[in-house]
């Protein structure tokens, strides 16, 4: 009798971004578009199953990028290629401000 | 009646070595299983000889032996082979009795005839048995002469204990191979009787007088006359599924989330088949190594996933690790028989059974993927990748049913 693997959701997607001479994200192509970013609101580290083959080593940044678009976007400090966990799909009113307060929930993760 | 047994000593050593590709001739034990208490469990031969042995604590154990590798147990994969091994002997036409892990014994009459004598039942059987994990071949006329015969053969020579030859077989074997207990070997010992031969050599009542049922079954096995029937087992029909994680799964939302799914693979194939699941055994291989197992017997055979799923969910809450590939083997030997039927049927019944016809046809239009479900894998984790998956869509779980 045969298996079905699970579909995990949330899988990182590789995005293509530019970055500043010191290394922050400086422009985005979303949807074959540059966005520039407007602002960072804020960036934190995450290591994790490091005590697996496959540990994990991410530098999250959360971006206001053009029109006014939050998203979250990581580095692999292991590869170097840039991920999001976005699937693109953020509502249409989802805009906000680069001077709005960070969200009452505090970080993601 | 002749018996034949075939013993594979260290089996259950032997084969987590063999999953953890670890060689029998080094300092290696069996360490506990996760959350167990920290005892020793089997060791090879090296192990024995710088003093370590079964039911040492691991520091006492490391101490004694410096060099003392642990390995993790692997109960599933132990069962697991001796179903293949007792599944290969029934394959040649013996009724197979299990006594202990690493030990079959059955009748050998009928297969005299089926493979030409004896030399050729001992023929056939070498052929069934794994490579290299050193099993040996006892033939005696009762079941204790044959297990004897068995531990005092060589992988390379069987040991044909016959009728006339028993008593001047057993007369010199150590009095601790009798099936006694503790304290009455230890009795034995302080009488002076060390070896089985003494023990034929004792009258039967005074025995029995000494040592009562117990006293006068070890009697009759020291004088090769064991009445001890042999009980072989009905082999099952299992029906087998697996899935596998592809990610190292711990949380019990998702380990229960996949067990329903192989749970109702199962009972829709026992169902065709017009039987009813009769004995679940749950196996989880876990992350670096190792196996869980848990085997359920059912009060009643069924084929109802709300029966089955009541039954197996507890048993995973005592899974010990992360869990890479999930098997649940039913044994379909069972019949549905008559149950008792409600009266009045609920309303949520037929919302089910509507949405469920619901979901089959738009599988049947559009694939097994076309309605699928989300459930929680590890909430707690800080990688949104792994909270969250997909897993097809169960009518009688969903929400609001």
């Amino acid at each position: 009798m045969g298996s079905r693997p699970l579909r995990r959701l949330d899988q990182p997607r590789p995005l293509t971004v530019v970055v500043s001479p010191g290394g922050l994200p400086h422009a985005l192509t979303v949807r074959g578009r540059r966005r520039p970013v407007i602002a960072i609101r804020d960036d934190w580290l995450v290591q994790d199953r490091w005590w697996t083959d496959a540990p994990v080593d991410r530098h999250y940044h959360e971006l206001v990028i053009e029109p006014g678009r939050l998203i979250i976007v990581f580095q692999d400090l292991h590869s170097g290629g840039w991920f999001t966990h976005d699937q693109g799909s953020a509502p249409a009113d989802h805009v906000v401000r680069p001077d709005d307060p960070a969200p009452p929930t505090g970080r993601p993760f | 009646m002749s018996v034949l047994t075939v013993v594979i000593p260290l089996f259950t050593l032997r084969v987590a070595l063999h999953a953890a590709r670890r060689p029998f001739d080094l300092p290696i034990a069996l360490g506990p299983q996760p959350g167990d208490p920290a005892f020793i469990g089997l060791c090879t031969p090296p192990a024995s000889a710088l003093g370590v042995r079964p039911g040492l604590r691991v520091g006492e154990a490391l101490a004694r032996c410096p060099g003392l590798e642990l390995i993790v147990p692997d109960p599933g994969g132990s069962a697991h082979a001796q179903e293949i091994v007792t599944g290969r002997l029934e394959g040649i036409g013996a009724s197979v009795e299990e006594t202990a892990d690493g030990v079959w014994r059955f009748a050998i009459g009928g297969l005299e005839r089926l493979h030409s004598g004896v030399p050729g039942v001992i023929r056939r059987v070498r052929s069934v048995l794994p490579v290299g994990m050193d099993a040996r071949i006892g033939i005696g006329p009762t079941p204790f002469s044959s297990f004897q015969a068995a531990y005092q053969a060589t992988p390379r020579s069987p040991l044909h204990i016959t009728r006339d030859e028993v008593a001047d077989f057993l007369t010199p074997l150590p009095v601790r191979r009798l099936p006694l207990d503790e304290r009455r070997l230890r009795d034995l010992d302080h009488m002076g009787i060390t070896t089985i031969g003494q023990v034929a050599a004792l009258e039967r009542p005074h025995m029995v007088d000494r040592f009562g049922r117990d006293g006068l079954r070890a009697w009759n096995a020291a004088r090769g006359e064991d009445t001890d029937r042999l009980d072989p087992r009905d082999p099952p029909e299992p029906v087998e599924a697996a899935f596998h994680f592809p990610d190292p799964v711990g949380a019990l939302p998702a380990l229960h989330a996949a067990a329903r799914h192989l749970l109702t693979q199962l009972a829709a194939s026992v169902e065709r088949r017009g039987a009813a699941i009769r004995g679940l055994t749950l196996r989880a291989w876990m992350e670096g190594g190792g196996s869980w197992t848990r085997t359920i017997t059912l009060r009643q055979a069924t084929v109802q996933i709300d029966r089955l799923t009541i039954t197996a969910f507890p048993a995973l809450a005592d899974v010990t690790g992360p869990v890479e590939t999930l098997v649940i083997r039913a044994d379909a030997s069972g019949h549905v028989a008559g149950h008792q039927i409600v009266l009045a049927d609920p309303g949520s019944a037929e919302r089910i059974r509507r949405t469920g016809e619901a979901v089959r046809q738009i599988r049947s239009a559009h694939g097994d993927d076309a309605v699928l479900q989300a459930v929680e894998m590890e909430p707690w984790s800080r990688l949104p990748e792994r909270r969250w998956a997909l897993v097809p869509y169960d009518v009688s779980t969903s929400p609001g049913r």
